[in-house]
């Protein structure tokens, strides 16, 4: 009872940090990350989606940094970060929970038996395998995907709903050399 | 604790968390500058995108009368969102490009039940494991006292690994005091292990005054004096009278030898003289050597180790005497009497099966000659952890009354049918592990007066270990059989590898501290 008592306590402390992070009344001042499939020219756009208006898709890249603009015709599919929990995320919580159990395991197999080398790797592993599932799952949940795609459905989730500002997109970048604005 | 209680409670864990850690997605809500504000679907933030391409975050806003615009407060940010500052004021409708609320949606991926279940139900297997490393890994059932739950008070027929070796084990409970008519006990079987209980019993004898009751190997009981501590004891090491002068905890123990864990080790103790009828009465446990003997030559019987156990089953212990006979190596204290003319005679053993729970046992020496008593104890070395080794005269036999369990209470509830087994000479209680078992008993008298001693009586079957089998070893398992001394030798590096740890571990594990 008392075991089952911390794990409550236990599971709904980190469970409560993780929902007041995840729904913190905070609002993102900037876009959606989005990533383009493209039917021509480069295969994908990856970056923030500052702006959609009628047939045209504005979007801030990393590296370099610059605004790419690209036609709405030349996109096969367009996905939209959803929330939060990406793969990656899911398959590190798993891996991170199997390694952790795994440790505590053989701590506690160490001091009544011999041979308990392999409990700390087996628990990594399936926890690994545990993170991959979820991984697979966070994979499809995390995105909406938009085929076809149209201004309507990617507006909203952009840093400029209403279009380009009055300036153009120039202001955006930093003063560097490879700051660049290409245009469609 | 029954196990739909704890599954039900594990599951409640899960649930929690998977509620709990369920991404919320935020879907943005776009409407026109003209739109009234009021009906906020959430309580997120308004977003109020201008035609400059600043945004304007508010946390509190108003529709301002004759839709001439909004008022409210909260942050603004440029086109490169970038904080400006915070913002109080008022916006007029025509330098509104658009509104933008947020809705707050939670979402239950396949992802997010899977990673909650498996993060609740290893953490409740690692805690459990590590608050009881027994029930996950490791023997026989153990008992507690009512007013000491975390730590056992004896252990019941440790040798007893198959039917054929079915013996009846008697344990002094020194820790027990209790007041009034009723006595009880909790046995408990927390090992991969399952039990069959003959029969519980508790021995009661009025404690004489001035004096206790103690037990010797044989299961007589005799009423004597207190113990009298030794003058000298002498060990391999040094002086260990401070540490077996009393039974306290601190026992004295030493390594056992690397090359060869049948290696000879003694104690040498001086006694003032006493006169008449003696006993040593030693207070002990075995050291983990023995629980790693064991169960490694379970791992080097493999595959084997059923069929071994069968065969034991038919025959008895001389189907596969060699590990008997390591065993008695590790399980058995010679006592040793010095005489008159200085030769050394045996006496008596003491053996109390299993780490765990610490025993004591009288072993008489008949009458000693005036003068100072010589005792030599001799044993395998690393084996044995003596907590007091004491003296004492020896008075008339004692018969004990032995008590049936009158009542059994499983969480809490009467369970008839386990009190009708215990009770029935004929029948087991067969437990499993995390079974535990509150038997009550009714005294003769007051128990303040009482000495108490528990008779437990059964055979237990260990679980094969995935791990063990991966260790079959024929030619070890060979040379068990024929060779117990030379087994001893092999094994004794493999000890000596772990047995820091080993101790460290068992000591820092719930069974610690005493």
């Amino acid at each position: 009872m008392r075991e089952l008592g911390m794990v409550l306590t236990l599971a709904f402390s980190v469970a409560g940090g993780l929902r007041a992070q995840a729904t913190s009344p905070q609002v993102d001042v900037t876009g959606r990350a989005i990533t383009l499939l493209m039917v021509r020219g480069p295969q994908q756009v990856r970056g923030e989606l500052l702006a959609a208006r009628r047939d045209s898709v504005w979007v801030l890249t990393g590296r370099p940094e610059r605004v790419v603009a690209v036609r709405l015709r030349d996109v096969s599919e367009a996905t939209v970060r959803r929330h939060g929990h990406t793969a990656a995320r899911g398959f590190l919580w798993g891996l991170g929970v199997g390694a952790a159990s795994g440790v505590g395991l053989a701590v506690a197999c160490s001091q009544v038996s011999d041979g308990c080398g392999g409990v700390a790797a087996g628990s990594t592993l399936f926890g690994g395998a545990v993170g991959g599932i979820a991984a697979l799952s966070y994979q499809y949940s995390s995105r909406w995907r938009f085929r076809p795609v149209t201004e309507v459905k990617l507006a909203p989730f952009a840093r400029f709903p209403q279009g380009p500002p009055p300036g153009g997109f120039d202001v955006l970048l930093r003063p560097t050399r490879d700051s660049v604005v290409v245009r469609p | 604790m029954r196990t739909a209680k704890r599954v039900t409670l594990v599951a409640l864990c899960a649930a929690a968390l998977v509620l709990e850690a369920c991404p919320t997605v935020r879907v943005p809500e776009l409407m026109d500058a003209s739109r009234t504000t009021a009906a906020n679907p959430g309580n997120y933030p308004l977003k109020v995108h201008l035609r400059s391409g600043d945004l304007l975050v508010l946390n509190s806003w108003s529709d301002l009368p004759g839709d001439s615009g909004l008022a409210g407060r909260g942050s603004r940010y440029d086109v490169r969102r970038r904080p400006v500052g915070p913002f109080s004021g008022r916006i007029a409708r025509d330098s509104i490009a658009l509104l933008e609320m947020t809705r707050g949606q939670t979402t239950y991926p396949v992802g997010s039940v899977v990673l909650g279940v498996y993060t609740v139900l290893a953490g409740a297997v690692t805690i459990a494991c590590l608050a009881d490393p027994k029930s996950c890994f490791g023997s026989c059932p153990t008992f507690y006292l009512d007013e000491a739950q975390d730590r056992p008070v004896a252990e019941g027929f440790s040798g007893s690994v198959a039917r054929s070796l079915e013996a009846t084990d008697v344990d002094y409970l020194a820790e027990a005091h209790a007041t009034g008519r009723g006595f009880a006990i909790t046995m408990r079987n927390e090992a991969l292990e399952t039990h069959a209980v003959r029969s519980v019993r508790l021995l009661v004898a009025a404690r004489p005054e001035g004096g206790s009751v103690v037990a010797a190997g044989d299961g007589r009981m005799y009423a004597a004096s207190e113990p009298t501590a030794p003058a000298r004891c002498e060990s391999r090491d040094g002086d260990c009278a401070a540490l077996v002068s009393r039974r306290d905890g601190r026992a004295w123990f030493s390594r056992a030898d690397s090359t060869d864990l049948g290696a000879s080790d003694s104690i040498d103790l001086l006694f003032p003289a006493i006169g008449g009828p003696a006993a040593l009465v030693v207070t002990a446990r075995q050291s983990l050597a023995s629980t790693y003997v064991f169960y490694q030559s379970l791992a080097y019987a493999g595959s084997r180790a059923g069929e071994i156990l069968a065969a034991v089953e038919r025959e008895g212990a001389s189907a596969f005497g060699g590990a008997w006979t390591l065993m008695h190596r590790l399980g058995s204290v010679e006592v040793l009497l010095r005489s008159m003319d200085g030769t050394w005679l045996p006496v008596g053993a003491f053996g109390e099966p299993g780490p765990i729970a610490a025993d004591r046992q009288a072993v008489p020496l008949g009458p000693v000659a005036a003068g100072p008593v010589r005792l030599r104890l001799r044993f395998a070395r690393g084996a044995w952890r003596f907590d007091e080794l004491g003296l004492v005269a020896l008075g008339s036999l004692v018969r004990p009354i032995a008590l049936d369990p009158a009542r059994v209470e499983r969480d809490g509830v009467a369970d008839t049918l386990a009190l009708t087994r215990l009770r029935d000479p004929n029948r087991y209680l067969v437990t499993n592990r995390g079974d535990q078992y509150r038997i009550v008993f009714d005294l003769p008298a007051d128990g303040a007066n009482l000495e108490f001693f528990l008779e437990s009586t059964g055979y237990y079957y260990e679980w094969m270990r995935p791990e063990w089998l991966r260790e079959e070893n024929p030619a070890m398992l060979a040379l068990i059989a024929v060779n117990p001394a030379a087994a001893l030798r092999a094994m004794a590096p493999g000890y000596a590898r772990l047995e820091p740890r080993f101790e460290e571990l068992f000591w820092a594990s719930r069974f610690g501290g005493r």
